[in-house]
């Protein structure tokens, strides 16, 4: 199986900004992405990293991945070439197995509701999570049986695989703007973010200041002392 | 709706909600998944420790109805869509269907075919993604196979490394399909009042008729691969047949003019537990048909049929309970409306003792069954000498009031209904999903699992397996109201005493 066929399934992605969908709009005129050709970059040329945020863009906080995602993208645009996709999706299960085919790193951004952390927080989710099958109820697709199935078909899937998890507020009213405390939180969660892309993204360019934000304060951050975590 | 029953209902609604608002508080969950509300079962004991009542519980969107109000009734089928990452198409092509009859414009005849090939199309793609991946490995893996191996890894562990990479591969190109017309898999922009947004260009029929061709092989081996698997099994055969999955109730479905079973369009008809017609009605009647009930101990609404009034949770003759998805379909309708998928149909109640089949398991191979008709469909609908046509939409020019529509999602009737104001902005905006259909039979089935396995306190091993596979048969929608991180489901089953104080608290998942 090529993995740019599997590639050409991916119509939400980065390469086409007009193409994702807008929080602000939920129904943007230029909803449609392009047909025809696959404008998705062809297997040799594939960046090695993905930051893929996951979503509903109108279900209130459940849109934060989307969002922040969306924010990293921005401050991408323009500066010095990373090896970075950043896509976003609302898809989810065996769905995303169409994104994660050909990256060696991959970075989700998810919203999470744990209830036993402050709205905003960052969970970093370990690897030993996924990697196990057991105990998994069948009914949805996780992170873990889409590696495992990817590895089981010979397609080329990501040797490492880290999450984000944003805790929110509300994911399950209908709405288009995040609750006020997840929204104060957004320019620290976008930090981190940042932070992790450009430690992941090796080697980055030095002359870029390490640490800022350019896309939502501007304000130098410390960088944040964020544990790489690999699958096996 | 009547405004005293519209009180009472919004009273009810609102102190459901509350009540389960606090009820978060007080669980906790696995940080892997924050679908908490996802899977939760309350089981209540009687003074005796058995089971007084069981149910599922499943998060309810909030806000839908006022997010809608005062956008334009053209951005429905995309605000519809985003509701579930799950089946985007079905609540997409309900939508557009409102709003042809919102603006009392039809599509034109080549703009209604586009629309049932993608619908089609779509009905295939997530019927298999069920069979192997969600509900599939209870049977291809084997129900009594540790839960570790019963998922999609497994599924392919049964059938082979090469049929595993065909399923992949198939679901890959009916989703190039629905993308060709829709933009995109996920939020599809095909649908208009009146028709749809794309024509197919001729140029691209032939890999398109490639597709439905090898469609049709992929669901007869589907249900090849079901038959060798399943049907051979006779402890498999004898689980279906169980009368711990087994519940007499009325069935509703959408049949064409001949009762055939349609997932695009047509009537609506319920039989009842004898299987005989007892309604038969448009989209536009409903209201006269279909109610909601709502119980003091649960958020959920349970649809009903109407004319029998709210009868309880009871099956036999006089039950007003109906369930609705593969199985209630081919129940309710006089068969298929495609030659290989009549003969699938036939072989179907041949086995399972005539028709109706009151089987909740039998909704696995009856899904099969469907694909078969989804594939041949797209086949036939593609050999039209009309799919090419660039006529695909009628502009529309009355003024709107009000629309209904209503398709069959893979899951079961799915009615979608608005309200607008002479500009054609919502003022009102109310959807009847496919699993709400359910909620009376799934509740059904959760309590009489719980019921034969808690007994005087006792709870027997294997309870949330046996509770799972009774909901997971009706393949219920989950996934409407959150995307979570991907994606399990925690399975949470808690057991009060009568006096509701919490005894046991069950996970999975």
């Amino acid at each position: 199986m090529p993995t740019a066929s599997i590639h050409a399934l991916v119509h939400d992605c980065a390469a086409d900004p007009a193409a994702v969908p807008r929080v602000a709009s939920p129904v943007a005129e230029s909803d449609r992405a392009p047909a025809g050709p696959v404008f998705y970059p062809a297997a040799a040329s594939t960046p090695r990293i993905l930051v893929l945020g996951l979503g509903n863009d109108i279900l209130t906080d459940d849109a934060v991945g989307l969002l922040a995602v969306r924010e990293l993208r921005a401050g991408l645009a323009g500066r010095h070439p990373l090896p970075i996709d950043v896509c976003e999706t609302t898809e989810m299960g065996l769905a995303l197995l169409d994104f994660l085919v050909g990256y060696q790193t991959v970075i989700l951004v998810d919203a999470i509701q744990t209830g036993r952390a402050p709205v905003g927080t960052v969970h970093e989710l370990d690897a030993p999570a996924l990697r196990r099958l057991a105990g998994v109820t069948p009914h949805f697709l996780g992170v873990g049986e889409t590696l495992a199935l990817g590895r089981q078909l010979g397609l080329p899937m990501p040797t490492r695989v880290l999450i984000l998890a944003i805790e929110v507020a509300d994911p399950f009213t209908v709405g288009t703007t995040l609750t006020p405390p997840l929204q104060a939180a957004l320019p620290a969660i976008l930090g981190r973010l940042w932070n992790l892309v450009l430690e992941l993204a090796d080697p980055w360019d030095s002359d870029e200041v390490p640490g800022r934000c350019p896309s939502c304060c501007g304000q130098k951050q410390e960088p944040m002392n964020i544990s790489r975590r690999r699958l096996a | 709706m009547e405004q005293a029953v519209k009180d009472t209902f919004n009273q009810g609604s609102a102190r459901a909600n509350a009540a389960y608002q606090m009820g978060r508080r007080r669980f906790t969950v696995d940080p892997i998944t924050r679908l908490e509300g996802h899977g939760k079962i309350d089981i209540y004991l009687d003074e005796k420790g058995d089971v007084e009542r069981a149910y599922l519980q499943v998060p309810e969107l909030r806000g839908f109805e006022v997010f809608s109000l005062g956008r334009p009734a053209e951005d429905m089928p995309q605000i519809t869509s985003r509701i579930c990452g799950v089946c985007p198409t079905a609540h997409h092509m309900a939508s557009t269907k409102c709003l042809d009859d919102l603006y009392q414009t039809p599509p034109t005849a080549p703009g209604r075919k586009i629309r049932e090939l993608v619908y089609n199309t779509f009905m295939l793609e997530d019927h298999a993604l069920h069979v192997f991946v969600l509900g599939g490995p209870d049977f291809i893996v084997g129900p009594e196979a540790p839960p570790a191996e019963r998922n999609i890894v497994g599924v392919i562990g049964k059938v082979g490394l090469e049929a595993g990479k065909k399923v992949i591969a198939t679901r890959r190109r009916l989703r190039d399909l629905i993308a060709y017309f829709g933009g995109k898999v996920v939020h599809p922009v095909l649908g208009l009042p009146g028709g749809v947004s794309k024509a197919l260009d001729p140029a691209e029929l032939p890999k398109f008729k490639e597709l439905a061709k090898d469609g049709v092989e992929f669901a007869e081996w589907t249900l090849q691969v079901f038959k060798d698997i399943v049907l051979k099994n006779s402890d498999y055969v004898k689980l279906i047949t169980s009368d711990a999955y087994t519940h007499k109730t009325c069935y509703m479905g959408m049949v064409d003019e001949q009762n055939k079973v349609n997932f695009y369009d047509g009537k609506l008809r319920v039989v009842d537990c004898d299987g005989k017609e007892i309604y038969k009605f448009t989209a536009q009647e409903y209201r006269d048909f279909v109610a909601e009930h709502v119980e003091p101990w649960s958020y959920m609404k349970f649809t009903f049929l109407k004319p029998r009034g709210w009868k309880g949770f009871t099956e036999g003759p006089d039950t007003s309970i109906y369930s609705v998805a593969p199985l209630a379909r081919l129940n309710a309708s006089d068969g298929m409306a495609t030659p290989k998928a009549q003969a699938a149909c036939d072989e179907f109640y041949k086995t399972l003792g005539g028709k109706p089949v009151h089987h909740t398991l039998a909704n696995h191979w009856a899904r099969i069954v469907e694909m078969v008709q989804a594939a041949e469909t797209m086949e036939k609908l593609l050999n039209d000498p009309e799919i090419t046509s660039q006529e695909v939409r009628r502009v529309p020019t009355n003024v709107p009031k009000e629309g209904i529509g209503v398709v069959e999602a893979p899951r079961g009737t799915l009615f979608h209904h608005y309200r607008t104001d002479e500009r054609g902005c919502i003022t009102m905006a109310n959807l009847i999903v496919a699993t709400a259909n359910n909620a009376a039979r799934i509740a059904m089935s959760v309590e009489r699992a719980a019921k034969g396995l808690i007994k005087g306190g006792q709870v027997t091993e294997g309870l949330l397996n046996k509770v799972e596979m009774a909901f997971r048969a009706y393949d219920p929608c989950l996934g409407c109201a959150t995307h979570s991180l991907p994606g399990h489901l925690p399975l949470l089953v808690k057991i009060y005493d009568r006096h509701r104080h919490l005894l046991q608290e069950l996970r999975q998942g």
